[in-house]
Order: structure tokens, then sequence, then C-alpha cells
């Protein structure tokens, strides 16, 4: 591959990543404008919020973020096998993620916490919202980590046959930047009460 | 030179103490945008007849180039822009004019809903898409939706604002001339949007008193005393000046209230409106947040009759 | 090399490969290019019949013609599908596509197999889009303002399905032009020395990656909203509709330049090359077009001088839009400079581009007139605000849209359209615009609000008189589409540079072939080079 084309896909990668941010980003200015005007119904509706699964779940980012720099740091050396192997535990930590992130929903779900107004505990205006946007958000930021499970797996396939490091350098780019969004998404749904 | 604009410019009748002001600078911009347009194109024409390809070099004029040099181009945008700044000038000033409803305006509570205009005036009288008001008095509309965008528009009157549901928005204008001027709803809102038409009724102040006088109704502050001990509003606030578990309405209207946050706001129809539909959201500082909000509990004439009780406990 | 014509049996990207297989599976930008073409103008037809209905219905003012409902669903798909099917992709899509590669001295885009995805991405949002019609359509307004798009009954949820399935396919085409013009100009082809087309591509493209995303979400949040009532915009539950204004304009607003700046790249190029003349500030356009793609963020909030925002922020935004409007006025006086001098080639492009700059001047300061907060208090959500963005997107868009057509139609068919029967065509279209338009800033002044079905009886004459115009300005386009058609088939082999430019896209052979060059190409000369062209007769071939 000539340096102009891995040129192009880094300079794809990173305009793909910022037109993402951009789409959490409207939803972080609908939280922060409903925050100001109810807070104290967000300080209650995050007490809801199952504190020690935000921080698991923080955790498990953070490892799996270190586990991917692993992966691409082997990639780069030609140790394939070890990347690969890197690279399936980042696999697993996304799925570890979901099932907790699942787990949660559905103890919000047994409470009759869902989005709209099921979620304005009894009668605190402005839970609702926080519940709708808790669900919208963590709903797209787990549909990323699928995606970006995916990307992991589709460059661990490639460096079978393939000893470029680039494929998983820049879904190493990616995944990241899921990590990075949901470093934003805890504070605001587990850390505010 | 204001009847040829604006008879010109196909603008209704100059019917607010506003109107003629705009429209002196809707000439002035309207102008500039014409004749910029037009000796931009009469350019292009003489450029191509003059310098159009003859086809034979002897009558060809020679080549020439305009640079537009980084300091002409300064020049020429710095120009533009002067010239953009003073429209902005003026419009804002005029604007917030329009925003700005002065001190002791009679005020009008406007409820839209698809697809009618219904207004209460202070002494209970109510009226359906027709809306009279005194010439030469200020009128301070406060307006809401009950169910979706409305937008209230008297184009005689140069005012627009759009009406929002859970929200109070406010208007003011000064009839100058009596008349019958159309309110058209400006914001779409359904199959009704185009029907959604009323009148404001411009009328010399005495045919306005007469009208007044010819609809007794309780007045709007009686109605909302009496709503507001139905509702129950009057077990946590005093209308004696000592708080409870509320904080007391005496006084309170026109009042700097500090909040909660430490910003300070004035107790004005909005934010009255405001803490009866969503109390937490500017809470008083020193009280806590018990209050439940009345938003769909209490009708919009019913929270304007309340305001209008709290206003009358001065 | 003066008559260096593409013989008949010459390889073009046209016949080479050939087969509807070779078509359908294609990574040729060319022919990507040519089939968003056919896309985009096959919706400027749907949406232009759907306008002269709308016309039709305004003729009286209580129409038995449709019920008020189906008039709202018209007008509310007119505006979809003009703005999100045939505008945003149109120029950028089809004549970017087309162009770009070219203008750079490039044999492909960066990523042919992402242009060819996003093709057909594109006609899935346009077919959900459009199929939604068959679910009774929506009567929200294209602007889909909560809490009325999220309780009515209409089918929303489908429609926003669709514009965001047609947002996803502007994005890949903005992040494949990016990085297409940082990684594939040929080498002498520097910064400075990019067409300007080139860069007006590159700032649309920012704002096709960047704006795009919170368009998505927003229109998402309302299908999602409108299928399970999650009161998101709802204040019953402590929601603010405004807070929906301010999400749909940040895209919405920006998305207005991703209409008109491609526009502004095409009469960028059209100018110097049909006068023959270096542009008389290359830098200052350049500037320009930065400044609009960066400011055009800033500005969204003059949608809403009435909406409830506060007079603090009313101000800043008409500020702020007023730069906008300096950098637009900047591009105006470097064309006009350009033509001053040169050697003007008189036939269709040029014509469309006196329309264009007349309008285009006309329609930018009305939008100053409106950005001028009290004077936009009378004139908001009425005819005004309809007739300034029209004379933007029809008179600027459009009629730069036609201008290129009438400029890039050698380039692109090898063959000239007839030129009589263009100028009739372009008097139909400037008149027939001029004639629809003009009535309705004046039904604006008069009072008449935008949207309505039926409407008091005292504004009639003004829109007959619009809808007169409005079908003369379909006859012009129909008669133009006639022409193009025949001369696309018929028509006279035009030779590879008919316009005699020094334009980049010129130097390879009309039409291109597969590979766009049939010798290594060397770009020694600017685009814009025409300082030693002073002996009219001269021609110049191309530099294979």
């Amino acid at each position: 591959m000539t340096p102009q084309r891995r040129h192009a896909f880094r300079v794809a990668v990173w305009l793909a990543i910022a037109s993402e941010a951009l789409l959490f980003s409207g939803l972080f200015m609908l939280y922060a404008s409903y925050r100001s005007e109810h807070s104290t119904a967000f300080h209650l509706a995050a007490a809801e919020d199952v504190s020690w699964i935000g921080g698991t779940n923080t955790m498990i980012l953070l490892t799996s973020s270190f586990a991917m720099a692993v992966a691409i740091h082997f990639a780069r050396l030609g140790r394939r096998g070890v990347a690969r192997g890197w690279a399936a535990g980042v696999i697993v930590l996304g799925c570890a993620f979901l099932a907790f992130k699942g787990y949660e929903w559905s103890l919000h779900l047994r409470d009759g916490i869902a989005p709209g107004a099921a979620g304005d505990l009894e009668g605190v205006r402005g839970a609702s919202l926080f519940f709708t946007l808790y669900y919208l958000m963590t709903g797209l930021h787990a549909l990323h980590v699928i995606a970006g499970m995916l990307f992991v797996a589709w460059a661990r396939h490639r460096t079978r046959r393939d000893d470029d490091p680039l494929a998983i350098e820049l879904v190493g780019v990616y995944w990241h930047f899921v990590d990075v969004v949901w470093v934003f998404l805890w504070p605001l749904f587990y850390l505010v009460t | 030179m204001n009847e040829l604009f604006h008879d010109l410019l196909d603008l209704p009748p100059q019917a607010s103490s506003m109107a003629r002001s705009i429209d002196t600078l809707h000439y002035v911009v309207i102008g500039t945008a014409f004749l910029v347009a037009l000796a931009s194109f009469a350019w292009i024409a003489v450029a191509m007849v003059r310098f159009r390809d003859r086809g034979t070099s002897a009558a060809q004029p020679a080549r020439r180039r305009i640079r537009i040099t980084p300091r002409r181009e300064l020049a020429l945008a710095g120009g533009t822009l002067a010239v953009f700044v003073a429209f902005w000038v003026v419009g804002f000033a005029q604007y917030r004019a329009l925003r700005s409803p002065p001190d002791g305006a009679m005020r009008i509570y406007v409820v839209a809903k698809q697809w009618m205009w219904a207004a209460v005036y202070p002494d209970g009288t109510s009226v359906e898409d027709d809306i009279r008001v005194p010439v030469g008095e200020p009128v301070h509309l406060l307006m809401t939706s009950r169910d979706v965008i409305h937008s209230f528009y008297v184009a005689a009157f140069r005012v627009k604002q759009d009406v929002l549901p859970g929200r109070t928005t406010e208007l003011w204008f000064t009839a100058t001339i009596p008349g019958t001027y159309d309110i058209l709803c400006a914001e779409y809102c359904g199959a009704g949007h185009s029907r959604m038409r009323g009148h404001v009724i411009a009328m010399s102040r005495d045919d306005f008193a007469r009208w007044l006088a010819g609809h007794s109704a309780p007045s709007l502050a009686a109605t909302g005393e009496r709503v507001a001990a139905e509702r129950g509003c009057l077990r946590c606030h005093t209308v004696d000046g000592t708080p409870h578990l509320g904080p007391t309405w005496r006084g309170l209207y026109g009042s700097t209230v500090p909040l909660s946050t430490g910003d300070s706001v004035v107790a004005d129809e909005t934010y009255l409106t405001e803490s009866m539909m969503d109390p937490s959201a500017k809470l008083r500082a020193g009280f806590p947040s018990l209050m439940p909000s009345y938003q769909g509990l209490l009708t919009a004439p019913e929270a304007a009759s309340i305001v209008e009780y709290i206003r009358s406990l001065r | 090399m003066t008559a260096r014509t593409s013989e008949p049996t010459a390889e073009t990207f046209w016949t080479s490969p050939r087969g509807v297989r070779s078509w359908l599976l294609t990574h040729d930008h060319k022919r990507i290019g040519v089939m968003y073409f056919f896309s985009t103008a096959l919706m400027l037809a749907i949406g232009g019949a759907f306008a002269l209905v709308l016309r039709a219905v305004l003729v009286s003012p209580d129409s038995s013609l449709v019920d008020a409902s189906t008039y709202n669903k018209l007008f509310t798909h007119h505006g979809i599908i003009m703005v999100f099917l045939f505008m945003v992709p149109a120029i950028p899509s089809a004549f970017g596509n087309f162009l770009v590669p070219l203008m750079i001295g490039a044999r492909d885009v960066a990523f042919p197999r992402l242009n060819l995805a996003s093709y057909y991405v594109y006609c899935v949002g346009a077919i959900v889009t459009i199929c939604a019609l068959l679910f009774g359509g929506v009567d929200t307004g294209w602007t889909f303002y909560a809490p009325y798009s999220t309780t009515t009954s209409t089918a929303v949820t489908m429609v926003a399905c669709g514009i965001f399935i047609v947002g996803v396919s502007s994005i890949m085409t903005g992040l494949n032009f990016l990085v297409t013009i940082h990684t594939l100009r040929a080498e002498s082809i520097t910064w400075r020395r990019l067409p300007l087309f080139v860069w007006a591509i590159y700032g649309t493209a920012i704002i096709q990656v960047l704006a795009t995303p919170v368009l998505g979400l927003s229109l998402a949040v309302v299908g999602i909203d409108h299928v399970w009532h999650l009161g998101l915009f709802d204040p019953q539950a402590g929601g603010d509709p405004v807070l929906f204004q301010h999400l749909f304009w940040f895209y919405s607003h920006p998305a207005v330049y991703i209409m008109v700046l491609p526009a502004m790249g095409a009469i960028s190029e059209i100018v110097p090359a049909a006068a023959h003349n270096r542009p008389s500030s290359y830098t200052g356009i350049v500037i320009a077009t930065a400044g609009i793609a960066l400011v055009g963020f800033l500005t969204w909030g003059h949608h809403m001088f009435v909406a409830g925002m506060s007079t603090f922020d009313a101000g800043l935004f008409g500020a702020l839009s007023m730069f906008v409007a300096v950098f637009s006025a900047i591009k105006v006086f470097a064309w006009l400079g350009t033509m001053w001098g040169g050697r003007i080639t008189i036939a269709a492009p040029i014509l469309y581009v006196l329309s264009f700059v007349f309008l285009f001047v006309f329609g930018g300061m009305s939008g100053v007139a409106v950005a001028t907060t009290s004077l936009d208090v009378h004139w908001h959500d009425t005819y005004f605000v309809v007739a300034h963005f029209h004379f933007i997107m029809v008179g600027g868009t459009l009629t730069a849209f036609l201008a290129a057509i009438h400029f890039w139609f050698p380039k692109i068919t090898g063959r000239m359209y007839s030129e009589a029967w263009a100028r009739l065509a372009w008097a139909a279209v400037t008149g027939g615009f001029i004639l629809t338009f003009t009535p309705q800033f004046l039904l604006g002044n008069a009072g008449m609000p935008r949207r309505y079905f039926s409407y008091p009886a005292r504004f009639q004459a003004l829109h007959v008189m619009s809808t007169v115009g409005a079908f003369i300005l379909g006859a012009g386009m129909m008669l133009a589409v006639g022409y193009l058609v025949v001369a696309w088939i018929a028509g006279r082999r035009a030779g590879d540079n008919p316009w005699q430019s020094r334009g980049f896209e010129w130097r390879s052979p009309s039409p291109p072939p597969p590979d766009n060059y049939v010798a290594p190409m060397r770009w020694d000369t600017d685009a814009y080079a025409y300082d030693d062209d002073d002996a009219p007769t001269a021609t110049t071939g191309t530099a294979a």
C-alpha cells in the first residue's frame, strides 16, 4: 500500500470520527439544556441508575482500550498471533460491557422506568426527560460498541493474511473514540447524583 | 416619500406606533438591495457588450485585468460590512423596542389553540377571535398555546410572536388608527392553519371603555382569588406578607426575587406562569422544592387569573 | 493541436466497458456522477411538478382543487424533495463527482467503492422518502417543528428515516471528497493552484461531514418520539419545543451553504472560462468560501427571531449573519471584476451567469434584510421569506446548476446543444422565475403568511401573477430537457475544448476516457492562465 493510500485511510477515519462526535453532540446539547432546566429532577433520577454497574462498565471499557493499544503494539512488531489474542480480549470486554448494560436496562424496565412518560418517577417533572435521554444516549453508544466490535473482529481476521498493521491501528482509533464517549456519558448518568 | 414607497412595496396600513419607523428602515434596506442588484446586472451587461468575443483581433478591446488586491479587498469588504452593520444597529434598536413592553400597558391574556384565538381581559371579559383594543394606548399581550406552536401576527402593526405551549411569550403594540386588522397565524399548525384568523379591532378610548363596561364579568383578579383557593395554592402561599411553605404573594409582583442558584429574576407574568407550570425551574432561595407542577391542571385562563390576583396584591 | 476532436470510435467512459452491469457496478467517478445527475434531475422534476400543483391551487383564495390537508402534504413533500433529494446532492454529487478528480489530475476519487455505495444509499433514502407518499405522506412542513411533528398522525417516522439515510449518503460523499482533495492532487496542483470549484466542494464537504449528523440525530429523535411518544420536546413533560428548532437549524442553516457553495464554485469556474480572464481575486474567493463554511455554523438562530429566544441572542445571531453576507459579497466583487476587460464568449453559460448574479445579489440582499431583526419580525414566516430563499435556491443554485449543465455539457457528452434553443429556454427560465417570485416578495410585504391553503381575497392578484410565472418557468425547464436530450443523442461534435478554457478539467479528451487521461499529464500552467491569450482566434488544444 502506498504512503498516499495509508494517509487517505487515516484522514477518512478521523473525519468519520468527527462526524460521529457531532452526532453525539446533539444529544449532549439536549442533555445540557434539560439538566440546567430541571437540575433537581436530574439529580433524583440519576440516583436510580445503578452506580456499581456504571463504574464497572467504565473499568471494562478502559481495560479494553488498553488491550486495544497492546494489540496495536504487537501488530506493529509483526507478532500477529499475540495481537490477535489481545484483539479477541477487546471483543470479549465489549461483550461484557453490553451484558452489564443490558442487565441495567432490564433492572430499570422491571422497576417500570421506560423511555417517555413511564420514567417520571411518579410525578418528578423532568425525570422522564432524564431517562429518555439515558436510553437514547446509552442505546446509541451501545450501537457504537457493537459496530466497534465488528470492526475489531474484521481487523483481527485481516491479520491472518496481511501483516500490515494499518487496519488494526485505524480500528483502534475508532475503539478509543467509543471509549471516550462513554467516559463522558458515565458522569452525566451516574455521578451527578 | 413614505406614501410612494408604501404603495410601491404593497405594505399594509401603518396602524401602530412602531410601523412608520420600521417601514422607513424597510425602504432603505430594500432600496439598497434593489440598486445593488441592478448595478451588478448592469455591470455584467455592459461588460458583455464591450468585451464580447468579436472573433477578429482588430475590433477587440485590449485585455485588461482588474486585480482585487488584498488592500482593495479589505476596503470593499469593510465598506459592505459597514453598510450591513448600519442596518443591524438601527434594526436591533427597533427590535429591542418591539420586545420591551412599556410599563403600565394594558394587559390581555391570549390563548391560541387549533385553530382559534381566545383572549381574556383583566376585568374578566373574554372574547374569541376578535380582540378589541383602545387606540393610543399600549397593549401588552401575554400569550400561550394549548397544543402546538402558533404565531400571532398583525401585519398592520408590524408585530409577530410565536405562541408556544407550556411557555408565556409576550408582544406589545400601540394601535394608532381605529379599524379592524387581521390576526393571521404565521406558524404552521396543521390542517386549519390558514383558517386560524382573528381580528384586532382598534377603537377610540371612549368606545372601548363603553364596550368593556358592557361586559360585566367577575374581574380576572377575583376569579384568580377563587381559583387559588380551590386549587389549594393558599395552603402554602399567604397573601398577607408572611412567608409560609412558599413565598407570600403580597408584593411579589414586580419584585426582584433571589433564586436558589444565586441569580435573581423579576417576578413578572412570564416568571409567575413558569413557576406554576415548572416550579423547580427557577426556585426561590430559601424555600424547599415542594410544589408540584400545575401543567395540565390549570387552564391558561386560570393561570392568567392567578397572575392577575397576585398582581392585585401590591 | 487545433482539432483533435474525439473520434466517434474513441474509447470514452460512456462506452467502455459496455453493458448495464458495468454501469450499475461501476467505480468510475464519471459514471457515478452521471447516475447522480439523472437521479437528482428526476427529483427536480417531481419536486417541480409538486410546485406547479401548489401554484395552481393558489390561483384561487379558496381552491376546490385539493383540500387543506392534501395541500399541506404537497408543500411538505415539495420542500423535502427539493432540499434533501435535489439541492443537497445535485451539484456536489453530480458535478462534484464528475469534475473534482479531473480538476485535480486524479484518475478517480480516493474511495471509489464508497462512492458507489453512497449512490445506492442515496437511492434507498430517496425511495423510502418518496414511498412515504403511498402511506399518506407527511404534513409537517420540511422543518418538522415539534410538537406538531410528534403529534400529527401522518407518516413522519418513515420520512425521517428516509432523510436520515440520504444524510448518511451525504456524509459518505463529503468524506470521500475531503480525502480525495487531500491525498490525490497531482503533485504540481498545489493548494494555491486548486481550481475554485474544488475549493467550493471542499468547503461543502466540511459542512456535509460536520452538520449532517446533527440533522440526522434531530430527525431520528422526532421519528422515535412520534412512535413511542417520549415527550422529549413536549412541554407537558418539561420538554422545550424551541430546543428542537435549535437542533434542526444547526444543520439546516449550514445546509443552505451545502446548497449554495457548489453553485458559487461552478460560477467561479464559468466566469473566468467564459471571459477568458484570470479571476480578479482568487485568494478572495478562497477565503470567502472558507468563511462561509465556518461562520455558516454560527448563524442558525436567525431563523428564530420571533420564536421566543432572548433579545440578546437575536442581536448576536443577526450580527453574525451579516458577516456571512459579506463573504458572499466578496465573491460577487470577484466575479464582476473578472468579467471586465476579458474576451467574453456570449453563449448560454454566461447568460445564466448574468441571471445568477442579478438574482443571487438581490436574494442575498433580501437575506441581509431578514437578518435585520426588526424587519424580520414583520417578514418572518411570510411569503417574503419564501421569495428570499427561492431567490437563493432557485435563482441562485438552480440557475448555477443550469449554467453548469450548459458549460460542462460538451465536457460530459462531447456534443453541443443548439444555442438558439438554449437562449430561448434561458429567457423563459429567467423571466418565469422573476415573474414567479417578485410578486411573492410583495405578498410578504402585504402580510401573507406562508403555508396557507386559503388566503384573504386581497392577495389574489399577486398569486395569479406568481402562478403564471411558475408555469413559464416550468415550460422553460421542459424546453431545456428537450433540446439537451436531442443534443445528447444527435448534437454536433463539440471538440475537446469548445470554450477554449484553460481549466484543468478541459485538458483531458471530451468525453474523457475511462481512466481520464490518454497520456501522462503535466500541469505546468494553472487553471486560469489566460494572460497570454490575446489573439482572439487562437485556439488551444489539450495538453495531452
